[in-house]
């Protein structure tokens, strides 16, 4: 079930207590009285100072069978507050959200664009899923599909998160992704499991 | 090519260079108007320069070409250092917390007005450092950090001895113990009159000690190194007292139990040093770390002549003749600035949020920050519970710190401290 914005508000007041165990947060808080009222359900979150983009003419194509360091394939931008970073037609960026978010294991979240930025042709994400326990910055996918140049500054709402209870039994031993407890973007490794694997070689 | 011809082609490379490096992305503007003063003193020299003709007296030029020179030798590291200040590496959440420290303490206590202005950099070699007396930046803290460590949060406690340098000479500190340092030297000479002249195979009496020039440049070397000493002792104290308990274990992390070589002459001996910062600590009322002694070893001991042994024991004991001031000092400086102590109750609220795997809004400080990682970082225990792959936790860790440093700078920010 997906929580209003009054229902995330709370949480939040409770994760701030020092005394819940495993608590919802998001840091930088939002203005908990705005999201109360908001009759929404869903936090705004705001892009963050880091940003990845692809070189691609350091490699001739991904390929999924080696893995690619990041170094060889990214570069890494710091963009401090008051400045810009500018996304032109038809590129692909990571970004990240300036807040920290830590999910309690009772709850998911998907991250979804902005309508205001998706009609002006900024796509935000395409792998949104937040699993419960996860803790960190979120990296953000970021493409411009329109056709003008689009200016990111860090500190503007950008993305929203949804956030729904999870069902069934909570125990400790949650998949941590090797993107928890991170504040830059990063590309992480495509990994085949054995069943792809050994199709792969059939 | 003559050799005009040759120094200005010299001095116009620099400048091409200092335009192209003033094209890469800084983190911050400090960086950028470092740059654009460094330009100016090169276009200056280069006006200077282009102004001799055949007519010039050529010893007039020849001059105006060694200094020409001179300032390319002096300069070149200083742009390398500059340029490396745009290196992702580095942590640059925490510039403008830093900024903000530095500005407060130098401002406080500087003897003219000064503009503060930092950079944060990385240098290829395992030691902070800091370019003291930059005559063409002044007011800029230009703070470099290991390479391989320039965005461990871990180890910025240690930016506290390099803005102590800074400190050291907006507050004019040389001067100040100069004369303290002089007598200590010539009491502790008059007292060991015998050994000086067996060792320096001189006739040097009490009165003439501190009135034959040849006596005088003999133990002068004394005096340079416990000048030298006194400053690093400042520094560490500056630190100690900015960070608490936090710098003690970034020291301990840096140069723990030792490294091989021998000990320079300008810093104090490794136990020494230690000795000397536990005093500090216990005075400002810093807990140390349990058995911190054991952390360290003693370095090889100096290399020198006999003389050089000899003036360096009476250096070592003038030295430890004003600790104690020394501690007081540093103090005062630092509650002239009004910056309190860090704070073990929000030190313990940070903790708190750091083991539940979130950056907390309510840091006092970056003295509190980085108290509370140190805290964490010594927790085997912390997240034990918590399954993690890909990383390890003191990755996340560093991350969660440089974080927690950024939601400290918005928060400042927002209140309009900029």
């Amino acid at each position: 079930m997906i929580l209003r914005a009054e229902r995330i508000a709370q949480l939040l007041k409770q994760g701030a207590a020092p005394d819940t165990s495993d608590p919802l947060v998001i840091t930088p808080t939002p203005n908990i009285d705005e999201l109360s009222k908001s009759g929404s359900a869903s936090v705004d979150l705001r892009l963050g100072t880091w940003f990845v983009s692809l070189r691609p003419a350091r490699i001739a194509s991904l390929n999924i069978d080696e893995v690619t360091s990041e170094p060889k394939l990214t570069k890494c931008s710091y963009v401090p507050f008051g400045s810009s970073y500018y996304l032109h037609p038809g590129n692909f960026i990571l970004g990240i959200t300036l807040e920290w978010i830590r999910l309690p294991k009772t709850l998911a979240g998907y991250v979804v664009g902005k309508s205001s930025w998706g009609r002006r042709g900024l796509i935000i994400a395409t792998a949104t899923g937040v699993h419960p326990g996860f803790a960190g910055c979120l990296t953000l996918e970021l493409s411009n599909v329109g056709e003008i140049p689009i200016e990111l500054r860090p500190g503007i709402q950008v993305c929203q998160i949804c956030l729904h209870s999870v069902e069934g039994k909570t125990t400790d031993d949650i998949d941590r992704s090797s993107y928890f407890g991170r504040r830059r973007p990063i590309l992480g490794n495509i990994l085949l499991d054995d069943f792809a694997k050994k199709l792969s070689t059939s | 090519m003559t050799v005009l011809l040759y120094a200005v082609e010299r001095i116009k490379n620099c400048i091409n260079e200092l335009e192209a490096i003033s094209k890469s992305e800084f983190p911050y503007a400090d960086s950028r108007e470092a740059l654009n003063q460094l330009k100016r003193l090169f276009e200056d020299q280069l006006t200077e320069l282009q102004q001799f003709d055949e007519k010039s007296n050529p010893a007039v030029v020849r001059q105006s070409c060694t200094i020409s020179l001179d300032l390319i030798v002096k300069y070149l590291p200083l742009l390398g250092f500059i340029l490396r200040s745009t290196n992702v590496r580095n942590g640059f959440e925490v510039c403008r917390p830093l900024l903000r420290l530095s500005k407060t303490l130098l401002e406080a206590n500087a003897t003219t007005s000064i503009s503060t202005h930092l950079i944060l950099s990385s240098e290829w070699d395992f030691s902070p450092f800091t370019y003291a007396k930059v005559p063409a930046l002044p007011g800029f803290v230009l703070i470099g950090f290991p390479a391989t460590e320039s965005a461990n949060p871990l180890i910025l406690p240690l930016s506290g001895h390099e803005i102590g340098h800074s400190l050291w000479i907006v507050s004019n500190k040389t001067q100040k113990y100069q004369s303290i340092l002089h007598d200590n030297i010539v009491n502790l000479l008059t007292q060991q009159i015998d050994r000086y002249n067996e060792l320096f195979r001189a006739t040097a009496t009490p009165a003439t000690i501190t009135t034959d020039m040849f006596e005088l440049e003999s133990w002068a070397p004394a005096q340079f190194w416990v000048k030298k000493q006194v400053e690093e002792t400042f520094c560490d104290f500056i630190g100690i007292r900015l960070f608490g308990t936090a710098y003690l274990y970034s020291f301990a992390y840096l140069i723990a139990p030792t490294w091989g070589s021998a000990r320079p002459y300008r810093y104090p001996g490794q136990l020494t040093r230690v000795a000397n910062m536990k005093a500090a600590a216990t005075t400002y009322g810093v807990q140390i770390p349990e058995n911190y002694d054991s952390y360290f070893e003693d370095l090889i001991p100096p290399r020198g002549t006999q003389t050089d042994l000899f003036l360096l024991e009476i250096a070592d004991k003038a030295l430890s003749a004003v600790v104690q001031e020394i501690v007081t000092d540093a103090n005062a400086d630092i509650e002239k600035a009004n910056i309190p102590l860090p704070s073990s109750p929000n030190q313990q609220q940070i903790l708190d949020r750091f083991h539940k795997v979130v950056p907390p809004e309510n840091a006092e400080s970056l003295a509190d920050i980085l108290n509370a990682a140190w805290l964490a970082a010594e927790d085997s225990t912390l997240w034990k519970g918590i399954p993690m792959k890909g990383t390890n936790r003191i990755t996340i860790l560093r991350d969660l710190v440089l974080k927690t440093i950024e939601i400290l700078d918005i928060n400042q920010t927002l209140k309009g401290d900029t």
